[in-house]
């Protein structure tokens, strides 16, 4: 997938490249070298004030937020971390790379381009929290070749440490690919020995996640922004952006556009520009994805004019999750395309509580029902209700948000495409469910249905 | 004390503790939501829906709740 | 006849018939408490009557065989006729009284106060420990039946031979009922537990038979002979 190093504003479109400013053209990783000629040098960490150091004020005031789907302020974690930590209690930063979510590329991106950036902020995390260690948590499948993220990470800290400039040891690990071991309590579960599967929470991971320490656990982006606000400060975030949410995004691309790839853009830009920036439709579109696989349909003339922010968003009922917009083209179905996203992500349940064990797998037989066996119809009008009661059933019931995530896709599905789901469910299905042969649109995984049970594979 | 379950069935009126579930160590016996009725109730697969905090004059229940529960699945946390 | 420490009771046949009955109420009753815990765990339970019911039921029944197993110890101590000390209470196999039945009786006491502790503490050690030492039941249960075989003196008596018989069986029914229900196929390890289940109750029934309920079998138990020859050697 391309890089593009682009960003929009809500009005103007006026480029300006934060995270990914100065990429080399050929697409080569920024060196320290080029990192400190884009960048210049991190500053020494300032005097405290009012008992702390004065970057976590600064980020505060920058209003940084989490870019892993979370969106919980950093500054408030930081300081989370530093009451649960002591003299001898010392926390150990992790940075999260792992991006399980199929179709996004941002973190691989950041850290595979521009990993300097990300373990800058690593640095400046750690040092405000005065953490022992700090932990690369990257998953398998997104490690590879010369051009992969571990490699970079693993040869941008060999550079650091070449120029003195480690203050905290820095180590990569390397996590099973399963979609929700990316989550705090789960990969703090693996660091600590055992297997990548979230955690009953409390206590959170802030207090005690990896052996026992206080863990923050932050995604790679996130950090990469921490990185340019320790240098330019509060007030220069919030040149782009929204007021309520200031600074740019990482957002992955996807689907029926020209140039699919990573945009960065600001904070509050409409998915229409988005769309534009990489090089606008290859078809007409039938359905937009944002924010994930667990984050929520829109129909595409509602989609264009939503800025991504959280309150944009919010406005259409969804969430801004890890920046992704999918455009799925006409001649797919949105009900076939659901029932492929919950069955997988059924299949990526880590099978701990009843009702995501449960609903799940409900939900993605119910889906299959109302997407029809390929080229037959099938009549199931209480199914919708059906659905949407399952979804209500299995939303925060459960250790992590994964069920809460494929309640939201099946919400979105029946709210904006309520139409598609009454002609599915009254076996009138769309032009495209009945072709055959279907061929799935959104990229998945290879299906593993037994990996749940099987203890090696979340080790 | 007036104590009203509205149509999705969240309590309202003086509140009281809330009955919290670990999903991780709850296997769907059931004990809870024969004991508190009021409070708890079933889905589809057994497992606990809690339609809101404990009315003060349940706790006991509650308690009793908790202490039954044969895995231990349960906590009883104070009024947010 | 010497009059004990506390010198309770005068009449040894008192104690004794105490000792007996005490004995039996006690197998029925662990009984009762076994298979309601093995039934429980089984899913049964909650068909008939709800799940908190069978459970409170579970545990007060326990706690009340715990101060009757009490009471059935402190007569077997306080009574002289047949010497039995307190160290004989909880250290098993010391005794001079029949020493590997009594003992085996003593073994289950031991198993069994530690499952009770742990059941009082349940909240505090948590639920895997406690669940481990729980499973102590099924080999304090067993321990208990050949104890009420071996040192008890009514052995012979049909209806308390039908009762024993009826608590072994029921503990048997439950635990086939556990097999049956545990979650997953019925593989091989279940099916061979599940069979093995008649044979072991076989088994009993031939060993009691050449065992306590043949001839000689007070003196082969290990009964001491009486220091002074008041009342019958039982």
């Amino acid at each position: 997938m391309t890089v593009t190093a682009t960003s929009a504003g809500p009005a103007t479109g006026t480029f300006t490249a934060r995270l990914l400013a100065g990429l080399p053209a050929d697409g080569r990783v920024l060196d320290i070298g080029g990192h400190l000629r884009v960048h210049g040098l991190l500053p020494e960490p300032r005097a405290h004030r009012r008992g702390e150091p004065s970057v976590i004020a600064e980020l505060e005031a920058a209003g940084l937020t989490g870019r892993g789907g979370g969106g919980y302020p950093l500054a408030a974690k930081i300081r989370a971390v530093r009451s649960a930590s002591g003299l001898t209690r010392r926390p150990v930063l992790v940075v999260n790379g792992a991006e399980s979510e199929p179709a996004s590329r941002k973190d691989s991106v950041l850290l595979a381009k521009a990993p300097h950036l990300v373990l800058d902020g690593a640095q400046v995390v750690a040092d405000a929290v005065r953490a022992r260690e700090i932990i690369v948590w990257l998953h398998r499948g997104h490690g590879g070749g010369p051009s992969g993220s571990r490699t970079a990470v693993e040869r941008a800290v060999a550079e650091r440490d070449d120029r003195g400039m480690v203050r905290q040891p820095v180590r990569v690990v390397v996590g099973p690919a399963r979609y929700v071991a990316g989550e705090a309590s789960a990969l703090a579960r693996h660091l600590s020995g055992g297997e990548a599967r979230p955690q009953t929470t409390p206590p959170r991971v802030s207090e005690r996640g990896v052996s026992g320490r206080p863990t923050l656990v932050s995604n790679a982006e996130t950090l990469a922004h921490a990185a340019l606000i320790a240098r330019h400060g509060a007030d220069w975030f919030h040149q782009v952006g929204t007021p309520e949410e200031p600074g740019t995004l990482l957002i992955t691309v996807f689907g029926a556009v020209r140039s699919p790839g990573v945009l960065e853009a600001a904070a509050g830009t409409t998915l229409g520009a988005l769309v534009h920036a990489v090089g606008a439709l290859t078809a007409p579109p039938a359905a937009v994805l944002v924010g994930g696989y667990a984050g929520g349909w829109l129909r595409p003339t509602e989609a264009w004019p939503v800025p991504y922010s959280r309150a944009g968003l919010r406005s259409v009922g969804l969430a801004p999750g890890v920046g992704l917009v999918g455009v799925l083209p006409a001649d797919r179905c949105v009900v076939v395309e659901t029932a492929r996203l919950v069955g997988w992500l059924a299949g990526e349940s880590a099978g701990q509580c009843g009702p995501c064990l449960n609903g799940l797998p409900a939900l993605s037989a119910g889906l299959r029902q109302l997407a029809g066996e390929v080229g037959r119809a099938v009549r199931a009008t209480e199914l919708p209700a059906r659905l949407a009661r399952w979804a209500g059933m299995v939303d925060g019931r459960g250790a992590c948000h994964h069920p809460d995530g494929v309640a939201a896709l099946v919400r979105s599905l029946l709210t904006h495409f309520a139409d598609d789901v009454a002609a599915h469910a009254d076996g009138r299905p769309c032009e495209a469910a009945r072709t055959v042969p279907y061929l799935g649109y959104l990229p998945l995984p290879a299906p593993d249905s037994v990996a749940r049970l099987d203890g090696a594979l979340w080790r | 004390m007036a104590l009203n379950a509205d149509a999705k069935g969240q309590w309202s009126g003086p509140a009281g503790p809330q009955l919290v579930v670990d999903w991780i160590k709850c296997e769907a016996h059931g004990l809870c939501a024969e004991l508190l009725p009021e409070v708890v109730s079933l889905d589809d697969w057994g497992y606990p829906i809690i339609r809101g905090p404990v009315p003060p004059h349940l706790e006991f229940l509650a308690n009793r709740a908790k202490a039954a529960c044969p895995v231990l699945a349960l906590r009883l946390t104070r009024t947010r | 006849m010497r009059s004990g420490l506390v010198g309770v009771q005068t009449d040894p046949q008192l104690a004794w018939f105490v000792l007996r009955a005490s004995g039996l109420v006690l197998l029925v009753v662990y009984t009762i408490s076994t298979a309601l815990g093995i039934a429980s765990r089984a899913g049964q339970a909650g068909r008939w009557v709800p799940r908190f019911v069978s459970n409170d039921l579970h545990r007060r029944i326990s706690l009340f065989s715990m101060a009757l197993l009490f009471a059935h110890v402190a007569t077997a101590v306080l009574d002289n006729y047949v010497v039995i000390t307190w160290t004989d209470a909880v250290v098993p196999f010391v005794g001079t009284y029949r020493p590997r039945w009594l003992g085996l009786g003593t073994l289950a006491l031991d198993i069994l106060l530690a499952v009770v502790i742990t059941s009082l503490l349940r909240h505090r050690i948590g639920h895997r420990t406690w669940l481990v030492i729980h499973y102590g039941v099924y080999a304090a249960w067993p321990l208990m039946v050949l104890h009420a075989l071996g040192t008890g003196t009514d052995a012979r008596r049909p209806s308390v031979l039908i009762v024993t018989l009826g608590c072994v069986v029921a503990v048997l029914l439950a635990v086939v009922a556990r097999l049956l229900d545990a979650p997953g196929r019925l593989g091989a390890a279940r099916l061979a537990a599940m069979v093995s289940l008649p044979l072991l109750l076989i088994g009993l029934v031939l060993w009691t038979r050449q065992g306590p309920l043949a001839a000689g079998w007070s003196h082969r138990a290990g009964t001491p002979l009486p220091s002074s020859s008041t009342g019958s050697a039982k």
